[in-house]
């Protein structure tokens, strides 16, 4: 099963055409610059954001389709949704946040506990960090048993330590979902530590090209700046 | 001192509380996150009661209220009663006088809600009443209690629009406001005074609450 995505939606600065498939226990990284319409994408997925023209579907089932005029409502999708910034609900504490929409309430013992937030179950969302409150983001969503899994840039506003042990944590759980997850992200050693395809995306369409010219820019910071990268660099070339 | 006429504006300002409060959340929420043609029209109809003057409020009220009015003659035909000069009139005429009062505030403690959290309910599969129940209105309660605070406080204080609609019906309509004004005309000017003493320190008090509320909000604790 996969999620199969084609899309256009004419956005204020340029147009984004995007197609795509996603399979089951299969990450895609959506990686680009800012403004380059990674989110939008997701967005257009999750249905927050109705598409010009296109289609998607799911397993057979057709989310989208504007010949036909078919948008089911994001509702209806079954998906998994982590926002950047951590959307948790501030009335309830993590436990509460986790049970909101979980399919089987018990199962967010087990979920809290392989996401190491067991402790914090009684902690209101604004008493606990930021990395743990993505984590809780992420339970949340996981509770829904959702079809397609949509990350967007869940990482990039934690400090170095924890976005490691999550990025690792998601590697881990990755197959064990076996459904297609879309990861939006402008960190590139993210995107190939996480990615099974990388979609480099500039301005709403496919940019390969950029995605080269990124990492020669990523190396060759790399090579200025750490020591132990010009040795190898010199030691490998003499 | 007219301790009816007292008794009678706290009842009415109860009763249009609880209306109000619970008709304008949902209504506040419409206006806050619906786009719909007409709406900037739909908004400045329900916010008309905070400019006109309550005599003239209170003059199309009659004639919508009165025997040959819509409203007043469908209430007939149901209750065979007639609904100017009754409390059940006053009470429909402070649901339309308050009713700005009850939409704004909620309106504005709505609009502060983050956008994303109800993308993110959406997204958890709840429909648009269900985020209304269980995200929006939890994170809202001090605008709504701010909202039925003022409701409650600008109906004890109605004076043009109850007398136009209801007249001054001893134990039926005739409210503090009403009393108090007749007291003064009489020159029994000490049951005057604590009448009024008594609306003063009610008001008083509501007004700090309201202030201690808006404080707490302003800090994020209802936010």
């Amino acid at each position: 099963m996969a999620l199969i995505v084609d899309i256009k939606k004419r956005l204020p600065d340029f147009d984004l055409e995007m197609a795509f498939t996603c399979e089951d226990g299969e990450l895609n990284v959506l990686i680009g610059p800012s403004g380059a319409g990674k989110t939008t994408i997701i967005r257009i997925i999750a249905g927050l954001v109705e598409a010009d023209e296109g289609h998607i579907s799911y397993n057979d089932k057709t989310w989208v389709d504007t010949d036909q005029g078919i948008s089911l409502p994001t509702q209806k999708r079954r998906l998994g949704f982590v926002f950047q910034d951590y959307t948790l609900f501030p009335h309830l504490n993590v436990y509460k946040n986790i049970a909101f929409a979980s399919v089987d309430e018990s199962e967010v013992e087990g979920l809290l506990k392989l996401f190491e937030i067991w402790h914090l179950r009684d902690s209101m969302p604004h008493k606990i960090s930021g990395g743990e409150r993505q984590r809780c983001a992420i339970c949340q969503n996981l509770a829904r048993h959702p079809q397609v899994l949509l990350l967007d840039e869940p990482f990039s506003a934690l400090d170095v330590a924890i976005r490691r042990k999550l990025r690792e944590g998601l590697k881990h759980i990755k197959k064990d979902l076996d459904i297609p997850i879309i990861h939006v992200t402008h960190d590139l050693s993210e995107a190939l530590f996480l990615g099974d395809a990388i979609l480099p995306i500039v301005r709403g369409k496919v940019a390969g090209e950029w995605l080269r010219k990124h990492v020669e820019e990523v190396l060759e910071d790399e090579i200025r700046t750490n020591k132990t990268a010009r040795e190898f660099i010199r030691s490998s070339t003499t | 001192m007219d301790w009816t006429a007292l008794f009678i504006s706290g009842k009415l300002a109860l009763i249009t509380t609880l209306i109000l409060v619970t008709v304008s959340a949902p209504l506040a929420y419409i206006l806050s996150f619906s786009r719909f043609t007409g709406k900037s029209l739909f908004e400045a109809l329900v916010n008309l009661p905070l400019v006109l003057p309550p005599t003239v409020l209170g003059f199309y009220l009659l004639v919508v209220m009165g025997p040959k009015g819509y409203v007043g003659s469908l209430w007939e035909w149901v209750t065979h009663e007639r609904l100017v000069f009754s409390f059940e009139g006053i009470v429909i005429a402070s649901l339309v006088y308050s009713l700005p009062f009850a939409i704004l505030p909620m309106k504005a403690t709505f609009s502060k809600i983050d956008k994303r959290l109800l993308e993110s309910a959406y997204v958890l599969g709840l429909s648009s009443s269900s985020t209304f129940f269980r995200v929006v209105l939890p994170n809202s309660i001090g605008g709504i209690i701010i909202s039925a605070i003022l409701v409650f406080v600008h109906t004890l204080g109605e004076f043009g629009v109850v007398l136009m609609v209801g007249g001054s019906i001893p134990g039926e309509t005739k409210v503090a406001s009403i009393a108090i004004y007749e007291a003064v005309e009489a020159l029994r000017y000490s049951d005057a005074g604590m009448m009024s003493l008594i609306i003063l320190i009610l008001c008083y008090i509501v007004l700090i609450s309201v202030n201690l509320l808006t404080g707490k909000q302003s800090d994020g604790a209802y936010s």
